[in-house]
């Protein structure tokens, strides 16, 4: 098979938010990218295009190979990259979920405002940067798993960490998937992987992990907002982290093991990092097994941070303020979910993957929670440390176009190189201190790495979000606390 | 030897240039270690102290073996939080029909500094361990 040629991706308008990539070389199918002209220019520096079309090549691949708004240069499948693939004839990779499974984002609404949280800024940030380890192999010394506790976990995921006391029963009505995808095996996990979720559940991690206290700054659709108890000027808590050291073993595990299934099932990859199998091969169903595992272990993750943010909070601020922080959503961004979807009038199960991207299902589908079926499912886009974050739904016709996906996030446009340099001697953290952000980290490195001009803005993103029609903004929310690994 | 950092939006990564296959995995390790946020000096230091251990890799082919190397060493200084001093190194490329094969003797410490960066992974993005006019070349990127 003729593999993707580097320096010809061609890339033809579709309209002002879309962009083809055509069908070239080893490509089974078209790229798909949604972009304006800003966004666009910026992604010709980048190489997550050829990505694009890398996965382009990958068998039983079903309708387009996708790309969100904020995409950018990843390894493998790109940044921002979702890919449908037919259950039967069609891969799985481990590339196109990440090391980081179950990478994604829990938020937590209050009645508590701005005036409320102001006056102990510092020290709410000061309890959280306790609360939820950080940094760099961040662990916790009260929450020691024994091996039947941590199979626990891999297989009742949040339900589990709810269970012993650590948030509430609604938590679980208003996580995707309700905090746990079936068909998890803990037996499917290396010895090393069980090692490393020993001590880490409840942990942030480091690089762009985080949590922030945040204030609903402005309401772009009051209905939308009302259904998700959100409201202009409120506190809401944010808290973005995975599956930790466990789930990057997992993926590390089994990328050895798909390179040599690729090599077997004759599968010509146009990058080593795409490795894959048949999801019907005893490869492809023992990753399945494992990432699901590794999937609930993240999910029981930021079940346990949101926990100890409530009790942080009802610290701080009494047992009423605690009772008032309900959970409005928790996503995956770093995922593969089987799903029913139509593409090209065929209505079938596919297993979509999702690399730095969210699900993003509209009013009225059964699974999103009840309360929600009206507006949609709440999609959770943090931006950056020092302006803003979004929350917004999806539309029955993003659903259609994107087999139920959205961005995830701003997107990085400058690597930490020279995201540091940019900083240069600057004190970033005093910076944001006079903008009435109070920033708590484990390094400077990574306060640097993290700094706003490292990412897209947000607001772009939103913008071709809404412009192409596959989401809409419910609520925008500004930082005014943050902790960092 | 020489080490370059890569300039790659979302990760990490260097280009790492030696004029043969022992030096190379050494400065590997070291672009690894300055990729943790550690000093490089991975490599000949003489210390006492902790416990010098062997390490023997097979893997298909170099590329395979250069990753098996550092996803090694990254084990033991995220997991096992020691940190490592290479005494000595010897790689041999195979040749299609024998496995690549490293062999090495690393001087454990449990002391010294900590990493200031967490690595998720060793990536096979663009991995590539090649000879070139000087003698060898790789390049490696880390997801962070």
């Amino acid at each position: 098979m003729d593999r993707v040629d580097e320096l010809k991706i061609r890339v033809e308008r579709v309209d002002d938010h879309r962009w083809r990539i055509p069908r070239t070389g080893g490509m089974r199918t078209e790229g798909l990218v949604f972009a304006d002209d800003g966004l666009m220019e910026q992604l010709r520096e980048d190489r997550a295009l050829l990505q694009v079309a890398n996965v382009a090549c990958l068998p039983g691949i079903v309708g387009r190979s996708l790309a969100m708004p904020d995409i950018h240069w990843g390894y493998g499948f790109p940044i921002g990259g979702v890919a449908a693939f037919d259950e039967e004839e069609g891969v799985i990779s481990p590339g196109g979920v990440g090391y980081d499974i179950n990478c994604g984002v829990r938020l937590l609404r209050s009645d508590l405002e701005e005036r409320d949280v102001r006056p102990r800024l510092g020290a709410l940030v000061d309890r959280l940067f306790e609360a939820l380890p950080s940094g760099v192999g961040a662990r916790r010394r009260d929450v020691v798993l024994g091996r039947d506790e941590l199979a626990g976990v891999l297989r009742e995921g949040a339900g589990w960490v709810v269970g012993r006391g650590h948030g509430r029963p609604d938590d679980l009505d208003a996580i995707e998937s309700r905090g746990a995808l079936p068909g998890a095996d803990p037996d499917a996990l290396s010895d090393r992987a069980l090692r490393r979720g020993r001590d880490q559940l409840g942990t942030l991690g480091s690089g762009n992990h985080f949590a922030e206290v945040q204030v609903v700054e402005r309401v772009f659709d009051p209905c939308a907002a009302a259904a998700l108890g959100l409201e202009e000027g409120r506190v809401a808590v944010m808290i973005h982290s995975g599956s930790r050291g466990l789930g990057y073993q997992v993926c590390d595990d089994f990328i050895e093991l798909m390179l040599e299934a690729a090599d077997r099932y004759g599968i010509d990859l146009p990058d080593r990092q795409l490795c894959c199998a048949p999801i019907p091969s005893p490869e492809g169903r023992r990753y399945l097994a494992a990432m699901n595992a590794a999937a609930n272990y993240a999910f029981g993750n930021r079940q346990m941070m949101a926990s100890r943010a409530r009790d942080t909070f009802a610290a701080l601020f009494g047992r009423d303020a605690a009772e008032g922080m309900r959970t409005v959503y928790d996503v995956c961004h770093n995922i593969a979910k089987f799903e029913e979807h139509e593409s090209d009038g065929v209505r079938r199960r596919v297993c979509v993957h999702r690399k730095g991207a969210t699900r993003a299902f509209p009013l009225g589908h059964p699974e999103i929670p009840e309360r929600y079926r009206e507006v949609g499912q709440p999609v959770l886009i943090p931006g950056d440390m020092g302006r803003y974050s979004y929350v917004a739904v999806a539309t029955e016709a993003g659903y259609a176009e994107t087999f139920g996906s959205s961005c995830h996030g701003a997107g990085r446009r400058m690597s930490r190189t020279k995201a540091r340099r940019s900083v240069g001697g600057r004190d970033v953290v005093g910076e944001l201190a006079d903008r009435g952000i109070e920033v708590r980290s484990d390094t400077n490195r990574t306060v640097a790495e993290e700094v706003s001009e490292a990412y897209k803005d947000v607001k772009d993103v939103i913008r071709v979000v809404e412009a192409a029609g596959i989401g809409r903004a419910v609520v925008r929310l500004r930082p005014i606390g943050v902790v960092k690994g | 030897m020489r080490i370059e950092e890569l300039d790659h939006t979302a990760d990490v990564g260097f280009v790492v240039e030696a004029e043969a296959l022992a030096p190379l995995f050494e400065g590997a390790a070291a672009g690894l270690s300055v990729a943790l946020g550690l000093s490089p000096g991975l490599v000949g230091v003489e210390e006492t102290g902790g416990s010098v251990e062997p390490l023997e890799l097979s893997a298909g082919d170099l590329d395979r073996l250069l990753v098996g190397w550092l996803r090694e060493l990254l084990w033991k200084v995220q997991s096992e939080r020691r940190l490592p001093r290479i005494v000595e190194v010897d790689v041999n490329a195979g040749d299609g029909r024998r496995p690549a094969t490293l062999s090495a003797r690393i001087r454990w410490s449990e002391a010294g500094e900590a990493p200031t960066r967490e690595i998720k992974g060793v990536t096979y993005h663009g991995l590539r361990v090649e000879r070139n006019a000087d003698g060898w070349r790789a390049l490696v990127i880390f997801d962070v």
